[in-house]
Parts: C-alpha cells; structure tokens; sequence
C-alpha cells in the first residue's frame, strides 16, 4: 500500500506561505544587486564613451590649430613669472627707499578723491558758479555771478576745512608710511587745493618728482622686461583668435545638418505664408558639408611660425638686456632676494623658451593622436579648465591630488583619535566613562556633512586664520595663512566626520580579542598598559586596519563639507611650500562633479567627463572596500 | 469625530488648492536668482496675483540646459545666450526668447584694508588671469593676491571674462565660490583679497569697490562704469499665459521697477 505524500497547507499557484515568504525576501536582496549593477553599468557605459569624444576632440585641437596657439600661451605663461617678480621687486624697492614720497602722493590721491566724493554737489555748483562768472557779459551780471561765485567759493573753503579735520591719517595712509610731522604737512598743503584744477600741491609734484627721478635706472630696467613679452602677447592673441574662429565653425559645422533639417520641418508646418517662406530661407542659408575643410582653414597660420620665432628672439634679447640692466644695491633683504630669483630665473626661461620653439616648429596639423594619449592626458593632465573661451581641459590630476591631500590629513588626525579613544573605552576606562563615551562619539556621526562645512566657514576658518597669525607660530610652515577656505580646514573636517566611524570599527576589533589573551597575559605578571599594547592591540591590527581603510573610503567620498570648506582652486597645490602645502586651498573629485553638474547637457564631453572622474572615486572606494575585506580575512586570528 | 474629519477635509481640499495654482519654475543665475527675482515674486503675489513660485538658482549655464530639458519655464540669465547654446535649440525645432530683465554692474571689490583704490582693466585682467601676482605690482603693499571667482556655472563668470579678461581665461590660482553672497564674504574676511560681484552685493561691510580707470561703480555711471552688463530673461517660445502675464509685469511696471532698484540693480527705464 503506498502512502501519497501531500504537502502540508494553502497552495497558490505551487506556492506555500513558507516558499512566498522566502521568495519575498529573496526577491529584495536580488533587487538591491539589480539596482547595484545597473549603476555600475551606467557609469560604466558613460565614462567609457568618455574616452573616444576626448580622443576626437583633442583631434580637433589639433586640427583646428589651438594647440599651435597653446605653446605661445605656455611661453607667455612662463615669461609672465619673471615680469611679475620684476614689477614686485620694483614697487617694493619704491615703497622702501622712497616711502615718504610715495606716501604723499599716495595719501593726497587718496584724499582728494574722497574729498570730492563727499562734497560732488557743491565741487558741481563751484564749477557752474565759475562758468557763470566767465560768460557773463553785462556789468551788472558779472558782479552778481562774481557775488555769487564768492558765496560758494566761502562755503567750499569752509567744507575743505572740515573734511581736512576729520581726515584720519590711518584710514587716508593705509600703509602707514608718513610720520605724523609729514602727514601735518600735507594737510596743510591741501588747503590750497582746488578741486575743479585738481593739481597737486607743491610738495606732493615736489614728492613725485623725487621718488621717479630716484627709481629711473630699475624702472628702466623693468619696463624693459616687461616689454619683452609684448610682441609674444601680441601673436598669441592672435592666434587664439584665428583658431578659435576655426574651432567654432567647425563645431557649428556639427550641428548643421539637424538644424537646417529643423528650420525645413518647421516651414512645413508653419501658419502664415511670411513664416515658411522665413524658415525656408533660414535652412537654405545653413550649407551642411561632409566634412570640415580643416586643410583649408589651417593655411591661416601660414607664416606664424616666423613671426612666433622672431617674437621669441626679441623676447630673449630683451630679457637678457632689462636682467643685465637691473640694479644691484637695494634698501631691504625681500627685495634683493625677489632680484636673485629673477636672475636665476631668467636663464632657465630663455632655455625653456628655445625648447618651445624647437617644439612648435615640428608640430604638424594632421599628426595622428593615438587614444594612449587621450587616456594618460585625462589621467595625468595637469589641468581641468572647462567652460573655456579657448579650449577645454580635462585632467584629474588637480583633482585627485586634491582629493588624497585632504583625505590624508584627514586621516592623519582622526586615527590617532578614534584608535587611543577605541583603546581606552574597551581597555582602560570604568564602567561609568565606557556607557558614556561609546555613544556620544557615535553621536557625532549624526551631525549632517553640511552643518559641518557651514560651521567650517564660519568658525574653524576664521579660527584657523587668527590662530595662524600669531607671532611666535610663524616658524610653522604655511603660517601665517593667507587663505581660511584650505585643504588644511577640510582636513579637520573630515577627520571629525571619520572619527565615528573608525572609533566603532576599532572598538569592534579590540573587543572581539579574546579574553584569555589578556588574562594569560596579566598572569604572566604584565602590567595593564604592557597588555594593551604589546597583546590586545597586535592582534586586533588586522581589524585596525580596516577600520582606517574604510575610514578612508568615507573621507574621499565626502562632498558636501569638501565643496563648502576646500577652497575650491582647480590647480595643483604648491607643494614648494613643503609641509606648508596644507593651507593651499585644493579643489576635489568630489567636489567638483557636484559643482560642475548643473550646468552640463546630456551626452556632451564635460557630462562624460564628470561621470569618469565618478567612475575613478568609484574604483578607489571599491579598491579599499576589497581590501579592507581581504585583510581581516587573512590576518584575522583563530581564538 | 464629526470636527475631526470635517478638519481634515477642509485641510485636503486647502492643500490640494495650493496644489491646483499655477506654478512657474525659475532657473539660472545666482546674480538674478539670490535676491531680486525672489523680492519680484513676493511683490507680484503680495499684488494679488496667485500664482506658485519655483525658483532654483545655480547659475546661469544651468538656465538653457534646464530650458532645453523642458524642467523651467523661465531661464535667469546674467549673460547672453552662447551661439552653440542657441543651436542647441534651433536643432530641436524651439526658438530661444531673449527678455531684458534690467541692468547691472560688475563691482571689482576688495577689503577695505587694501591700499589700493584704483585699477586699469589691464591690471584686472592681469589680476584675474593670474599674470600679476602680488599686490605689489599694481601699487600696494607686498602679499600675494589671492582672487576668488564664481564658478563655471555661473554667468557673471562669462560676462566677467568677455569684459574685463578680454575673454582669456581664469588663472589656476583663482578660487571658484558658488555664489555673490560669498565671494563678498571671503574679501571681506582677506586682507589681500579680490573678487567681483554684483552691484547690489557690493556695500557689505568691508569690502570696498575699486575705481576702474577713474569711474566709481555706482548708478549714475552706468553709461561710463566698463563693466555694465544686461540681465535677461529667456524663455522657449514667446511667453505665454502666466508666463507671459509675470514677464510683462516685471519688465515694465512702476512697482517692479521699485523693487529691482531696491535690491541694487538699474530698472530699464521707460
């Protein structure tokens, strides 16, 4: 007799209550994967595309001539450096030798146009008065304007008087340069003065006078230097005209053929007769070509190679002249050692100068551009300029830099921190001090990242800042800092927000060491610190480490404090400061997908490029999420 | 049980009447965007008008993608429209409508600690494209100068470049600040500071607006003041219904021209 076997309960469709509910939770977990993967795939797929556009658009800068017109620019970049210092080392060696004078002058500029500021009305009504006065012809006119003439003169004079009173010689002398004999004279020299004249008085011409003839031999020094950049400037300019004109028409040139077709459709179905015979009109104007005569529009550069070698030469000479033609006495230690770099400096220009032109001279229009190179100039570029007049860069290089120098410090701080924190809770501390410290660290995590960059702006940097200015920390590298938005600021940040996270992941660790570890340690006669960190900390390492590598995941991926707090300046910071790089501010990966994401239109390059900058965070957290695993696994101990 | 369900009837059907008001969603620039669009709205709706508004202000560049995406019903624009940016449209069958909203000013501003008053434009394109460094060079005492701009969304950030840079482009060692309202904070917080913002951002405390050439940036100089620029309105299409009722009001009524003079911008005079 055979039993049949039935199964127990309701069935639907085949389905009992106890395989529904396994499917149900199944099903979520499979559509968290789902939805993981088509993330991944979608960022994927656009970052990916990324590298042919980039690849055919750095074509197209070739093509079009803008990357001729970019080694003028680089040049001109170069050179710019070394006319900077010279104009530096000028006003400064101005300002020391011939301060009173320029003090003067300075401070009479800076009066007289308040002066006349305050009292616009009546310097209108003195002029009216005088005008009056002269175009007066009858007898009986003239004394009448001339009385009237003498009205207004009175009250200006009384009006001077009093805005001469008021006038504080700290706010007018910003700098501080005349002494209090000094600024007395001056102001008794502007009694005299006349506003509608508006000449300087006597002693201010006088101050002028002495301080141009003193300073003749470094000005002419320096307006040499100066103006041997000028020739260079001038092809440069022109060249990002000639090419830009290109580059524009050939990107209009891409548009051309859905545009005309757009202007076709809408004559078709336009309402009045004017309308369509408008449109019609407007897509015959648009001529679409098969392709971009780039062949022919490059024949405009024909002879810049020339003018770009001449300009260069010149350039050179007068370099060499205006360095050569500097003085060698100077009244303060800065200025003789802005002068040194500007002649160590100059040398290396003219060799960096004849390298370029080396350079330009071999470049060619329709040299092939293999994607090896549009990938390691995304990866390794030194710049990311977009929304460019001329060109757009896209290099991560600013960014990642940024990035990792902020998440370091970050790091740096927090780990001390979050790991003596996570040792003295779980080891050290009384019951009382471990229920409540444990949860008010992890409280923090609570606090939301842009309350955090708020109070980073108003509080942390201005503390920063005051804290950096006080005297006997000047020997600090980086103090007295310039800039309250820094890489510095973020840092501190971020190590508070990484503070909870790597405190409870340490903790974690700490804890699951086993008790018999400690105990046969204590046994053994070692005191409680000796325990702490010769046993329990060794073997917890491998949870430590995880800690910080996730800790590290969170800081890089961290936007909203690091758009608010890191200063936002897309270049690489100056790491010859040394250590002092730290109060540069830095721009981020982060950072600048969420700046720069609002403005994109689908599908275009910058779009694509701000989905693989994402790709690479992406990879990085993914890269330290792997490891993180992989080193508690392996190193992780067997009770 | 009667009150309380009569209430919560009465509190639907409320909120579902708000719901049921026309809204129009605003787009773009932060120069429009922060201050007078918002006091232009209140002022409509405190007119009677019942009308919701929307407004999200980003930057300029965000109003024509916004517009071309079909997610705002009027673009703020503090700079023209770029040519590629109204081929975008063309190619979609849309026509770009320009509106002129007002006029203002761009005031180059610096802390009121700095000695220096006055500036060439080739001294602030020097300034801003990162050819001169150091206060020094342009007359002041010596400290690297440190430049904050707007970012690329914004189109105060154009407008700056096509006038003052004679459209080169920004130093690397500039600053990008989302907005007027903290650029204006930074220079003033940074003795060796300087930016540009709009005109009606320019009175904070501590800042100080440089002379150009000799011109100050105050109204009476906006046919002399090098930096004047016009604000726009865009929309897709001419304006229509609500749109077209708020436009027109903004653009040529005493009561908004009241207000955008209020806020620091120059009204279009009729």
């Amino acid at each position: 007799m055979a039993t049949h076997f039935k199964r127990k309960g309701k069935r639907l469709l085949g389905v009992g209550r106890q395989d529904a509910i396994r499917y149900f939770f199944g099903g979520n977990a499979m559509v968290s994967i789902l939805v993981l993967g088509a993330i991944c795939g979608f960022l994927l797929r656009e970052a990916v595309l990324f590298f042919p556009q980039h690849q055919r658009d750095l074509e197209v800068f070739r093509l079009t001539g803008q990357e001729y017109a970019n080694f003028a620019i680089t040049e001109m970049d170069e050179y710019t450096e070394v006319k900077s210092l010279a104009n530096q080392a000028f006003y400064q060696e101005m300002n020391e030798a011939y301060g009173i004078q320029r003090g003067l002058v300075d401070s009479f500029g800076a009066l007289s146009g308040n002066i006349y500021d305050a009292g616009e009305d009546l310097i209108e009504e003195l002029e009216d008065a005088r005008d009056e006065v002269e175009d007066a012809e009858a007898e009986g006119e003239k004394t009448l304007a001339q009385a009237e003439l003498d009205a207004i003169q009175a009250k200006w004079d009384i009006f001077l008087r009093a805005e001469l009173e008021k006038a504080d010689r700290k706010t007018i002398d910003s700098f501080g340069r005349l002494g209090e004999a000094e600024w007395q004279q001056l102001l008794k020299a502007m009694v005299e003065w006349d506003p509608v004249e508006d000449e300087p008085p006597a002693l201010v011409a006088a101050a002028k006078a002495e301080s141009d003839e003193g300073m003749a031999t470094f000005d002419t020094a320096r307006t040499t230097i100066a103006a041997a950049g000028s020739e260079l400037a001038r092809l440069r300019g022109e060249l990002i005209k000639v090419t830009t004109a290109i580059k524009d028409e050939a990107v209009a040139d891409k548009s051309a053929a859905s545009r005309k077709k757009a202007y076709l459709d809408g004559s078709l179905v336009a309402e009045t007769e004017e309308e369509r015979v408008e449109l019609r009109r407007k897509s015959d104007e648009i001529t679409v070509r098969e392709e971009f005569p780039y062949a022919e529009r490059i024949k405009v550069l024909e002879g810049s190679r020339e003018k770009h070698k001449t300009a260069v030469e010149a350039m050179k000479v007068d370099l060499k002249a205006g360095v050569a033609a500097l003085p060698t006495e100077f009244s303060s230690p800065e200025v003789t050692e802005l002068v040194s770099r500007i002649r160590d400096k100059a040398p290396v220009l003219t060799v960096y100068l004849g390298e370029s032109l080396m350079e330009s001279a071999d470049w060619r229009y329709d040299e092939p551009l293999s994607w090896v190179y549009s990938v390691s100039s995304f990866f390794f570029g030194k710049d990311w300029v977009t929304n460019s007049s001329f060109h757009d860069f896209y290099g991560l290089l600013p960014l990642f830099t940024g990035s990792l120098l902020i998440s370091v410090i970050a790091l740096l701080v927090a780990i001390p921190f979050s790991l003596g924190a996570a040792i003295y809770v779980n080891r050290l501390a009384g019951p009382a001090e471990q229920t409540f410290i444990k949860p008010v660290i992890e409280l923090i995590g609570a606090i939301p990242s842009v309350v955090l960059g708020f109070f980073g702006i108003i509080v942390l940097g201005e503390a920063l800042r005051e804290v950096s200015q006080v005297p006997w920390l000047s020997w600090v590298p980086g103090f007295p800092m310039q800039e309250r938005l820094n890489i510095l600021n973020a840092g501190l940040l971020l190590a508070l927000m990484a503070v909870p996270t790597i405190f409870t992941l340490c903790e974690d660790a700490i804890n699951n060491v086993p008790a018999s570890f400690s105990e046969a340690s204590l046994a053994l006669g070692g005191s409680k610190f000796q325990t702490v960190m010769k046993v329990v900390v060794p073997t917890a390492i491998s949870g430590i480490l995880a800690a910080i590598l996730l800790g590290f995941g969170r800081v890089i991926g961290e936007t909203m404090v690091v758009l608010l707090v890191a200063g936002n300046q897309i270049a690489i910071p100056d790491f010859s400061l040394g250590a002092g790089v730290i109060t540069q501010p830095a721009h981020t990966m982060t950072g600048i997908i969420a700046q720069e994401m609002g403005e994109v239109t689908k599908d275009t390059i910058h779009y694509r490029a701000l989905f693989s900058v994402g790709l690479v965070l992406f990879t990085i957290s993914l890269l330290i999420n792997i490891s993180a695993r992989r080193i508690i696994r392996r190193f992780g101990f067997s009770a | 049980m009667k009150t309380t369900v009569s209430i919560a009837l009465g509190t639907v059907l409320a909120a579902a009447s708000c719901f049921a008001q026309d809204k129009l969603v605003f787009k773009g620039s932060d120069t429009l965007g922060a201050k007078m669009v918002p006091q232009l709205t209140e002022a409509y709706t405190a007119a009677g008008n019942k009308v919701g508004f929307e407004i999200a202000a980003e930057g300029s560049s965000a109003a024509f993608s916004n517009l071309l995406a079909g997610t705002a019903d009027i673009g703020m624009s503090s700079r023209d429209a770029k040519d590629k940016e109204k081929d975008d449209f063309t190619a979609k069958g849309q026509e770009l409508v320009e509106i002129v909203a007002g006029y203002d000013m761009i005031a180059v501003v610096t802390n009121k600690k700095n000695g220096v008053r006055d500036l060439t434009v080739k001294q602030i394109e020097g300034i801003f494209t990162g050819d001169i460094t150091d206060w020094s060079e342009v007359g002041g005492a010596a400290g690297a100068i440190s430049v904050y701009t707007r970012n690329t969304t914004s189109g105060t950030y154009k407008s700056f470049q096509g006038m003052a840079m004679d459209k080169r482009d920004y130093g690397t060692n500039t600053n990008k600040m989302a907005g007027n309202e903290q650029i204006a904070d930074e220079v003033a917080n940074n003795p060796n500071g300087i930016g540009y913002v709009g005109l009606a951002y320019a009175d904070k405390d501590g800042l100080r607006s440089v002379k150009i050439e000799g011109e100050a940036a105050k109204p009476r100089n906006k046919d002399t003041y090098p930096l004047s620029r016009t604000l726009f309105y865009y929309t897709v299409g001419q304006p229509k219904g609500e749109a077209k009722k708020f436009l027109d009001w903004a653009t040529t009524s005493d009561a908004a021209a009241k207000v955008v003079d209020t806020v620091g911008f120059i009204a279009i005079k009729k």
